[in-house]
């Protein structure tokens, strides 16, 4: 057996220190050893943005990422953007909205569409097509995701 | 008689899902995500090769692997491997890694042999055969009237063939389960599954077990749209391997490679058809030769003539088989083949014509098209049904200013088109399912079944009629499904969920209510026919008195339980709707633009509209893909599918989605009918309608789905005289 390596990482705002095979992928760490199985696994190979999480305020599939990658990085996951139990306006505008159905997709979308609105509060319609392409969902038909971000920005504008 | 509320305050309204808290916070455990203490890893090995048997199998070097705890040979020594991603053996192991590690050590000697994995390479007479018996199984023709003669005679004929490829269902979360057998006697199973019950009953038959000693859990799940019922080759080998490993914790999910290989497809469909008419439009006769191939499962059959009125029609299909796996139900099964042959062969007669697409197809419904009214015995006519939906789709779709006849749309490199497409499908319910729910004296409210929500909003529906009945709001409510060993409930498949469902739900919160005044009226000092339930509160002659809570302690230590049963007059079957299309093809690139759906569906009486919406959104997307983008490609010389992943296999993402207009069709007529499932029309006649459009816009058909730039360009080629 390969030899495990120690890494030392920030999760969700804690640090966060595990023992890692080389091979392993950041997201197969996450669910397995940390049980943060809000990411999920759609492909395992970089298609389906189920497995998004943040590394250093950047949306990554944690699929291909390799867990000795985040040494010393912040990740955050979908399950770090509820805050004190209150759910972030992404995630109410989701829930409010419609804008998921079997829900495996959501946590991907949900952190990207976070990354997005960081990075750009005011996004065009657009823009948020353009950013949630590489997340894929089955059941939605995306039209109730761009709009629940959309709804997102706009309520995020008036805090 | 049991009926609906007259006046409901929730059915009929927007409710989000109950269970989108969950989900949308990370939370919700998938059976993928479930992970017992203890869990071992299950690793599938799978052939490789289109066709092969084994002719050894040894797993001496990875049964002392690092970390291997069993192994279970599925396809020993001798055995046929008839694709590429059938089982043959699984590896236990402490780690995913370790599992797949092992897999690599299993040594197969393979003789490998010849195959036949496209329809054409399977209908060559020196084809090697995929079952003994041959390859093609043509049954013989449906005849109705006189179609040889009516053709001769029809003022106008067009002859065309039509095709649709084999698509996968790509389920973002993978079949598989976690089984733990308790010696042999009971097993605990966490099953990606939409239907719980058949897989306790799958996972009991292997055990030899009565399906009460199997528990099969599925709290929530990641999508099956047909593909997912039961326990599966690899489901029941993990419950093998549980026992092998004294109980520990078995999870088997399969890899997006074997999802697509292995995990069922929808049949390829390909019609030759001869459609006449009169020159006044009216069909007067079709003949069709149809095949298609289900892998080596079959099932390729759909339904043709289809929707339209043909007195005289005649239709052969043959079911072709090929190596590659087994077809399995998908979203509506048959229909979006038998829909788009049909439309794009009507389409093309109104082309030859000078017909009005919309015109044509309402010449041509039958007078009287009757389906189930609300009640057994009652009947209601889908004509007048169609007729509205089409006029109301036209309008929305703004028929009247933007369309052109077939190529006549301008001389620019970028065409646009218009078209349009009816569907049916049944949707009924089953009358065996039950419903409990029981009222604590701490004013919680209970109910059970052993249904399932695949993503359709079913735990939320059963919530709101609950809580309808009895004055609460639907988060009041534990809607607790996904659990065999509760009361029977039905599987998700066919539409049928919400109408099997509904009513037993409807029955048991009413015998619940009934008990509940029957135990609290004389404790008000007054008879339980002055009760009623609003609000949250409990109503004596019309005046709020009591809250819901404080009534309900009065129950004392005692719950109460009732368990209902089906009832005639709540639910239906039989739906119609139609669905246009607007889009825009570069004929440079071929690549085609979908700019506008309308979407317009029946379905009786709507409870959740919210979950409602979605479902038509999401099988109008579906149609969407199936339109444009999704095929399995196989590979005839190496037997492989060249696109078994999320890349190459292709799904539309959020910006190729374009403006989609969704409308109930839900008259004071249609909510008499009761509850009618909606999960699969909606997904029917999108591709068919795509088509038609592409079809106006480029003023040629493109016979072959999706409409790819390939395809696309090919069709401009052969009219070009290029081909
Ligand atoms: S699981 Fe990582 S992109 Fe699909
Ligand atoms: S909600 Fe099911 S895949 Fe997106």
């Amino acid at each position: 057996m390969s030899k495990k390596i120690h890494v030392s990482t920030t999760v969700n705002g804690e640090s966060v220190e595990f023992l890692c095979e080389a091979r392993q992928s950041l997201l197969e760490v996450l669910r397995e050893n940390l049980s943060l199985t809000g990411a999920k696994e759609g492909c395992n190979n970089g298609n389906c943005g189920a497995c998004t999480v943040m590394l250093n305020g950047v949306p990554v599939n944690s699929c291909i990422v390799l867990a000795v990658e985040v040494e010393g990085a912040a990740i955050e996951t979908v399950e770090g953007l509820a805050c004190h139990g209150h759910l972030h306006p992404i995630q109410k505008c989701f829930l409010e909205g419609a804008a998921l159905q079997c829900g495996v997709c959501t946590p991907g979308f949900l952190v990207t569409a976070k990354a997005l609105l960081d990075k750009n509060p005011n996004p065009s319609e657009h823009d948020i097509r353009f950013n949630l392409a590489n997340n894929l969902c089955r059941c939605t038909g995306y039209d109730k995701i761009v709009k629940a971000v959309q709804a997102a920005a706009a309520e995020l504008q008036t805090r | 008689m049991a009926a609906w509320p007259k006046e409901p305050r929730l059915i009929g309204t927007k409710v989000p899902r109950l269970d989108g808290l969950a989900k949308a916070s990370g939370k919700a455990k998938y059976p993928s995500d479930v992970r017992p203490e203890g869990t071992l890893f299950g690793v599938v090995l799978y052939s490789p090769h289109a066709n092969a048997t084994v002719k050894s199998i040894d797993t001496a070097a990875a049964e002392k692997m690092p970390g291997v705890k069993g192994i279970v040979v599925i396809a020993g020594q001798g055995k046929k491997l008839r694709f590429q991603g059938d089982d043959i053996a699984i590896v236990a192991a402490e780690t995913e890694e370790q599992a797949r590690d092992a897999v690599r050590a299993i040594k197969v000697d393979y003789e490998v042999l010849p195959h036949c994995v496209t329809e054409s390479q399977s209908m060559d007479e020196k084809a090697p055969q995929v079952f003994d018996g041959g390859n093609v199984r043509k049954a013989r023709a449906i005849v109705k009237g006189k179609p040889e003669e009516a053709l001769e005679k029809a003022d106008v004929v067009v002859e065309g063939t039509y095709s649709l490829p084999v698509i996968t269902h790509v389920c973002l979360e993978p079949h598989g389960l976690t089984a733990q057998a308790e010696g042999s006697s009971k097993i605990t199973a966490w099953a990606s599954t939409q239907a719980v019950t058949v897989v306790a009953g799958e996972l009991a038959g292997s055990f030899n077990i009565s399906p009460a000693d199997v528990t099969v859990l599925t709290e929530v799940m990641g999508g099956g749209f047909g593909s997912k019922f039961g326990a599966d080759i690899w489901g029941r080998t993990a419950a093998e391997l549980s026992k092998k490993c004294g109980g520990r914790p078995v999870k088997v999910f399969l890899d997006r490679a074997q999802e697509h290989l292995a995990a069922g497809n929808r049949p390829s469909a390909t019609g030759h058809v001869k459609l006449g008419a009169s020159k006044d439009g009216k069909l007067v006769a079709m003949i069709a030769e149809t095949y298609g191939t289900g892998g080596v499962r079959g099932g390729s059959n759909f339904p043709l003539p289809y929707v339209y009125d043909l007195k005289n029609s005649s239709r052969a299909h043959a079911e072709v088989s090929v190596n590659a796996g087994g077809a399995r139900a998908m979203r509506a099964p048959g229909h979006p083949q038998g829909c788009a042959i049909m439309e794009a062969a009507l389409d093309d007669l109104a082309a030859k014509l000078g017909m009005d697409p919309v015109e044509i197809r309402v010449k041509n419904l039958a007078e009287v098209d009757n389906v189930r009214g609300g009640r057994q015995g009652e009947t209601i006519n889908r004509t007048p049904m169609y007729e509205a939906q089409l006029k109301l789709g036209a309008e929305l779709i703004g028929w009247r200013d933007k369309y052109k006849p077939r190529g006549e749309n301008g001389k620019g490199v970028v065409k646009r088109g218009l078209g349009v497409a009816l569907h049916q499908w049944g949707g009924g319910g089953a009358a065996d399912k039950q419903v409990s729910c029981t009222i604590n004296p701490d004013g919680s409210v209970e109910i059970k079944s052993a249904t399932q929500d695949i993503g359709t909003g079913a735990r939320t529906i059963l919530a709101m009629i609950t809580a309808e009945v009895l004055g609460l709001k639907p988060t009041d409510i534990k809607s607790n499904i996904g659990n065999s060993t509760f009361p029977p409930g039905q599987s998700s498949g066919g539409s049928t969920t919400t109408p099997s469902m509904s009513p037993p739900c409807l029955a048991a919160a009413t015998q619940a209510r009934a008990a509940f005044f029957n135990k609290i009226a004389p404790a008000l000092s007054t008879d339980a026919e002055t009760l009623s339930l609003k609000d949250g509160q409990v109503w004596v002659n019309g005046e709020p008195t009591m809250s819901w809570k404080d009534a309900c302690r009065k129950l004392g230590m005692a719950s109460i339980s009732e368990t209902g049963k089906f009832a005639d007059g709540l639910s239906s079957v039989g739906v119609g709707g139609c669905q246009f299309a607007e889009v825009e093809v570069d004929t440079e690139t071929g690549v085609v633009r979908v700019k506008k759906i309308v979407a317009i569906q029946d379905s009786g009486l709507i409870i959740d509209k919210l979950t409602w919406e979605s479902q038509v959104y999401g099988g109008v997307i579906g149609g969407l893909n199936y339109g444009l983008f999704e095929e399995r490609v196989m590979d005839p010389t190496t037997g492989v599918m060249l696109n078994p992943d999320m890349e190459l296999y292709k799904l539309a993402g959020a910006s190729d989605i374009p403006e989609i207009i969704v409308r109930a069709y839900e008259t004071e007529e249609m909510k008499n009918r009761g509850v009618i499932g909606v999960g699969e029309p909606p997904t029917i006649a999108t591709a068919a309608a795509i088509a038609n459009a592409v079809a106006n816009a480029i003023g040629v058909r493109v016979p072959d789905w999706p409409m790819s730039p390939r395809n696309v360009l090919n069709a401009l080629a052969s009219k070009e005289g290029k081909a």
